[in-house]
């Protein structure tokens, strides 16, 4: 609806000599209280893998977030295996001995400031990427010239499944708030699923894309779908900006609270260097 | 109690009535003389016992008093008042035509002027359609909605944003009716055009508080816009090409002047220069809307009259072919009435009415196709008696009872889609409602009208219904699931409205008015955006879903100054609303089975005063209206459940229309707006996370913040091209007319963002729909 309405709006705009228009304006923000921000995720890769603590800032200001290096963080899985985690000093806390396996649970504690926070995750099944195809926009404008990627696979057969879909160019990560990519098998389960566009910017040939195809939990669905309305807010149709919801809690109901998420996900990838026009990676 | 003093009251009228002396009824039809069209709210005057009647809807009017002689005033504004002596020695029906005022001199009489103090009737306006079309129109389209903006009361969520708000409600809350055929959107192109057509409409009437007892179904107001019956004394026709739609409309007389018809038709082309641009991107789409309303009616005999009224509005979207995306949505009604004399006394009206809103989106071939539908079907009976005893007695008294069914949404898509098929469970309910009304004149100076409304409504199977458990503010889960089979009633909600308004005439120039009244409303708009959008689906009332309720209370002042050349009213209200709906975070309401489960349920409240001064005379002519006002919300679950201010809430709406007739060919216009901004959430923090970074508001809060003020200038010229000639027909108009004069980039919304070229760098972006200066021109014709 968010495109259509661009489009729409567009079109009048050029026709009818009717313009909307986005500008930067100043504004004046209160400063809120400092919270623990976790961003976090472990994964049925190779190991290490990392959880990264950071805190909250105002909110113009523009510089990386200041990093927490002076929490405690361990985490547990399900099958009662439990790890302090390495304190990098970078903010990042490395998971050096328990592997993400599908199928368990896992639990974070982190100790910080006096406050006790502990979230909770699970890594999902994942079905394999089938294939993308490479295709040219044959109607593109000139800035919009090049390669556009389909996904290609199956979509496993049980029910409420989630996913996340990442794209990298040259091993660099797309991620600009229109980049997000999650989905939810409610309306195609179990279906072989086709010609997804993963990217609005184009590719060029020579360049290398690797496709991400990740499982995550329902709530972690939950957290992107608010993340998207909180990030892409603009327009008629927006939803009403309200805070992300988070899975970090502080054990001490009345404490202060954190922000951020930490997930879990099983991965399927492929990759390959960009040719021509209907080309298929597998 | 409220109900007993009713029922004494009635029959006391009835009882006086008993005992009266010998007495007669004049009854009959107030109508133009030039086209025939009732002219609804027409009043007649009884020179020797200065009291009087009001036409109604249908133009109908009946007076019963003694055995007499009297001099009878028949007017309506901007027509010439008309003078009939009667004797009156039985029963008699005498219809009047008053002529249109630019036809012959103008004559206004005080009876006609002083409406504004003499009636009983606030929180209510009532928009001349004449005086719509000279002012300045966005795009050149005269707009029934856009207008009502510039009442007091009414305020949006933002320019370019479906539908209106009044006195503090949603967008939901307003029954709108056209010919009496609901109206579930009013919007055409995604909010910015509404979906009336200006040259069908006869008569648009707001009502904001003292809604009478015969409507309901809505928390906020009444718009009750009437069609034209058609011109029954000659074939006529009129229309208009602007830079966005072209109109025509065709009248004729049926069977000479029994009866009449009107055919009106708009449509859109901003797709046919879409067509010709040589960018593929947009010449490949399709983009239109058009509506089209028809009505005939026919006087069967002096005592019987038929109507058939029908409107048909749909907007087409369509992206690419084929494998592109398209929408369409739309409205229809049909609406079948009879009038019915009984008696000269005793008016009755039967209306038939069928409503429909649906949309369907989708995207037509290839492996990703489907199509998904919503829609609300309605049909609705009812039965409108009147009763005139005597001057000071009108009794209003009907039912009506509406059968809804809903269809959620549902998928279908072909074998080889990527998506399955998915139909949600069609919800049925009924509602109906019977009412009592007298309007009682009870001495020169104090006239009310009180009335009760019983309304009760029934969900109905087939269903399935749930429980929903969970914390409050999070989304909770279906438990406990119960069968209903076809037909069961599954919950029932009855609810007694009482209404009242009363009238206290201070003077000749001045009178304080009253209301109170209760609203009970059993359908809701689902609708967690910040406007309304075409997709939103109606959910009936169910197990889970209560009916909202307001209370509104609203006192007045009204006082004419010069010679009633000024009406000037102070209004101030509280209303107090409950059960009203809200989402929880990243609620999902499209194609939820768990619909009920994403919902928070909670109050609102709003109070204000409101400032309305007319010039009604002159050359100069036109209004300044004002609001102070507040629109508040609690919901547990948002804003640390504390009251906040509604997206709608605008401190200080103000608004002036203004009118100059320069010569005989050019009247010129300007409207100004200032509104205070809408109320938004800005964050106070920021975080990290997955490299994205993410405005938060650390103190949960919600639209803590004003996007910055609304303020807008608009100019309009009509040019009348007046022939001398008494025997051509043919009239044209220019209107020339430019939005947003000064250019002001008015911000819809204004929302966080990382910098494109710097994502460390954090930015506010002010998101203005219409930002420059949009100047049109529409050429107007009538024969």
């Amino acid at each position: 609806m968010k495109s259509a309405y661009k489009v729409i709006l567009f079109s009048l705009c050029g026709l009818l000599i009717l313009t909307s228009c986005e500008d930067v304006i100043d504004v004046d923000l209160d400063q809120g209280e400092v919270l623990l921000a976790v961003d976090g995720v472990i994964t049925d890769q190779p190991l290490p893998q990392r959880v990264r603590l950071t805190t909250t800032a105002p909110y113009f200001e523009n510089e990386s977030a200041p990093v927490v290096t002076n929490a405690t963080v361990v985490l547990t899985d399900s099958e009662g295996n439990t790890e302090t985690l390495t304190n990098m000093g970078d903010g990042n806390y490395e998971i050096r001995t328990i592997q993400g396996i599908v199928g368990n649970s896992y639990f974070l504690t982190i100790n910080y400031e006096g406050e006790t926070y502990e979230a909770s995750t699970a890594i999902r099944p994942v079905p394999p990427i089938d294939s993308v195809l490479v295709e040219d926009d044959e109607i593109a404008d000139e800035d919009e010239e090049g390669l556009y990627i389909f996904y290609y696979g199956q979509e496993l057969p049980t029910e409420n499944d989630h996913y996340r879909i990442k794209l990298y160019r040259d091993d660099e990560l797309l991620n600009t708030p229109e980049d997000l990519i999650y989905i939810r098998d409610e309306f195609v389960d179990g279906n072989y699923i086709q010609d997804i566009q993963l990217n609005d910017e184009p590719f060029q040939s020579g360049e290398n894309v690797r496709v991400e195809f990740l499982s995550i939990t329902e709530d972690n669905y939950e957290f992107y779908v608010e993340l998207d309305n909180q990030i892409n807010n603009g327009g008629l149709f927006a939803n009403p900006p309200a805070n992300v919801k988070t899975n970090i809690r502080n054990v001490n109901p009345e404490g202060r609270p954190a922000v951020g998420y930490f997930g879990g996900s099983a991965i399927s990838s492929l990759e390959g260097v960009l040719t021509e026009n209907g080309q298929v990676i597998k | 109690m409220r109900k007993i003093c009713l029922w004494a009251s009635l029959l006391l009228c009835l009882h006086s009535n008993l005992f009266a002396q010998e007495k007669f009824t004049i009854s009959g039809r107030i109508q133009a003389a030039s086209s025939g069209e009732d002219l609804i709210g027409a009043t007649v005057m009884v020179k020797e016992l200065q009291t009087g009647a009001l036409a109604n809807e249908y133009g109908f009017y009946s007076l019963t008093l003694p055995k007499g002689t009297y001099t009878l005033t028949y007017s309506f504004v901007s027509y010439t008042s008309k003078q009939e002596t009667i004797v009156l020695e039985a029963n008699q029906t005498l219809n009047v035509s008053l002529a249109d005022e630019q036809l012959e001199t103008v004559v206004i009489t005080e009876d006609a002027a002083d409406q504004n103090i003499d009636g009983i009737e606030m929180g209510t306006t009532r928009l001349d359609i004449a005086t719509l079309k000279k002012m300045p129109a966005f795009l050149g389209e005269v707009d029934v909605i856009r207008s009502i903006q510039m009442v007091p009361g009414v305020s949006t969520v933002g320019e370019g944003a479906t539908g209106f708000n009044v006195r503090g409600g949603g967008v939901d809350q307003n029954l709108i009716l056209l010919d009496e055929g609901i109206i579930y959107n009013s919007s055409h192109l995604l909010g910015f055009f509404s979906v009336f057509n200006p040259d069908a409409v006869k008569d648009v009437k707001l009502v904001k508080g003292g809604v009478p007892a015969q409507y309901g179904g809505r928390l906020s107001s009444l718009l009750d816009v009437r069609l034209k019956e058609g011109n029954s004394k000659r074939f006529a026709g009129s229309g208009g090409i602007g830079s966005v739609s072209s109109r025509l409309t065709l009248e004729a007389p049926i069977n000479e002047g029994k009866g009449s018809f009107i055919v009106a038709g708009r449509r859109s082309y901003a797709d046919l220069f879409l067509r010709l641009s040589p960018d593929e991107d947009l010449n490949s789409n399709t983009l239109f809307f058009y509506d089209l309303s028809a009505k005939a009616n026919y006087e069967i005999n002096e005592k019987n009259r038929v109507f058939l009224s029908g409107y048909l509005g749909r907007d087409v979207f369509e992206f690419g072919q084929g494998t592109g995306f398209n929408i369409n949505w739309g409205n229809a009604t049909a609406t079948l009435r009879w009038n019915h004399t009984f008696n000269p006394k005793l008016f009755v009206n039967f209306t038939g009415v069928y409503s429909n809103y649906d949309y369907s989106l989708g995207i037509p071939e290839g492996v990703q196709n489907f199509e998904w539908r919503s829609d609300i079907v309605s049909y609705n009976a009812k039965a409108d008696f009147g009763y005139y005893i005597n001057p000071n007695h009108t009794l209003n008294f009907g039912a009506n009872a509406i059968f809804y069914t809903f269809q959620p949404g549902e998928i279908d898509a072909s074998e080889e889609s990527i998506f399955n098929d998915v139909t949600l469970d069609e919800q049925n309910a009924i509602e109906w409602a019977a009412y009592v009304d007298h309007e009682y004149k009870i001495n020169s100076r104090l006239f009310a009208q009180y009335g009760l409304r019983l309304s009760s409504y029934t969900y109905l199977g087939e269903a399935t219904v749930y429980d929903y458990v969970g914390e409050v503010g999070e989304r909770r889960e279906r438990t406990n699931p119960q069968e209903f089979g076809a037909g069961e009633p599954i919950v029932t909600y009855t609810n007694l409205e009482p209404r009242i308004s009363m009238r206290y005439r201070l003077n000749e120039v001045s009178s304080i008015k009253a209301t109170y009244n209760r609203m009970a409303q059993y359908v809701h708009l689902i609708s967690s955006t910040t406007a309304a959008s075409p997709t939103d689906v109606w959910s009936p009332s169910t197990k889970n879903i209560q009916p909202q309720l307001a209370d509104q209370v609203a006192l007045g002042y009204f006082r004419n100054f010069k010679d009633n050349m000024f009406e000037a009213s102070i209004e101030a209200y509280y209303k107090d609303m409950s059960n009203q709906i809200d989402y929880v975070d990243g609620a999902q309401v499209l194609l939820n089975d768990d619909l009920e489960g994403e919902l928070l349920y909670g109050q609102g409240r709003s109070y204000g005063v409101e400032l309305f001064i007319r010039k009604a005379k002159g050359r100069l002519n036109g209004w300044v209206s004002y609001t102070l006002s507040r629109s508040e919300r609690q919901i547990d679950g948002i804003n640390q459940n504390d009251w906040y201010p509604a997206k709608y809430d605008r401190t200080h709406n103000l608004s002036v229309v203004s009118l100059f007739d320069l010569n005989q060919n050019w009247t010129l216009g300007a409207n100004f707006t200032y509104t205070t901004g809408v109320a938004t959430t800005f964050p106070n923090a920021r975080y990290e996370v997955d490299g994205l970074i993410v405005p938060h508001n650390t103190e949960n809060s919600r639209n803590n913040y004003r996007v910055p003020d609304y303020h807008r200038l608009d100019f309009s010229a009509t040019y009348n091209n007046r022939i001398k000639n008494e025997s051509r027909k043919w009239k044209s108009s220019w209107a020339f007319s430019i939005y947003n004069v000064y250019g002001r980039r008015n911000p819809f919304t204004v929302y966080f963002q990382q910098n494109e070229d710097n994502p460390v760098q954090t930015e506010a972006v002010r998101l203005s729909i219409f930002a420059s200066i949009i100047p049109s021109v529409t050429y107007n014709f009538e024969f």
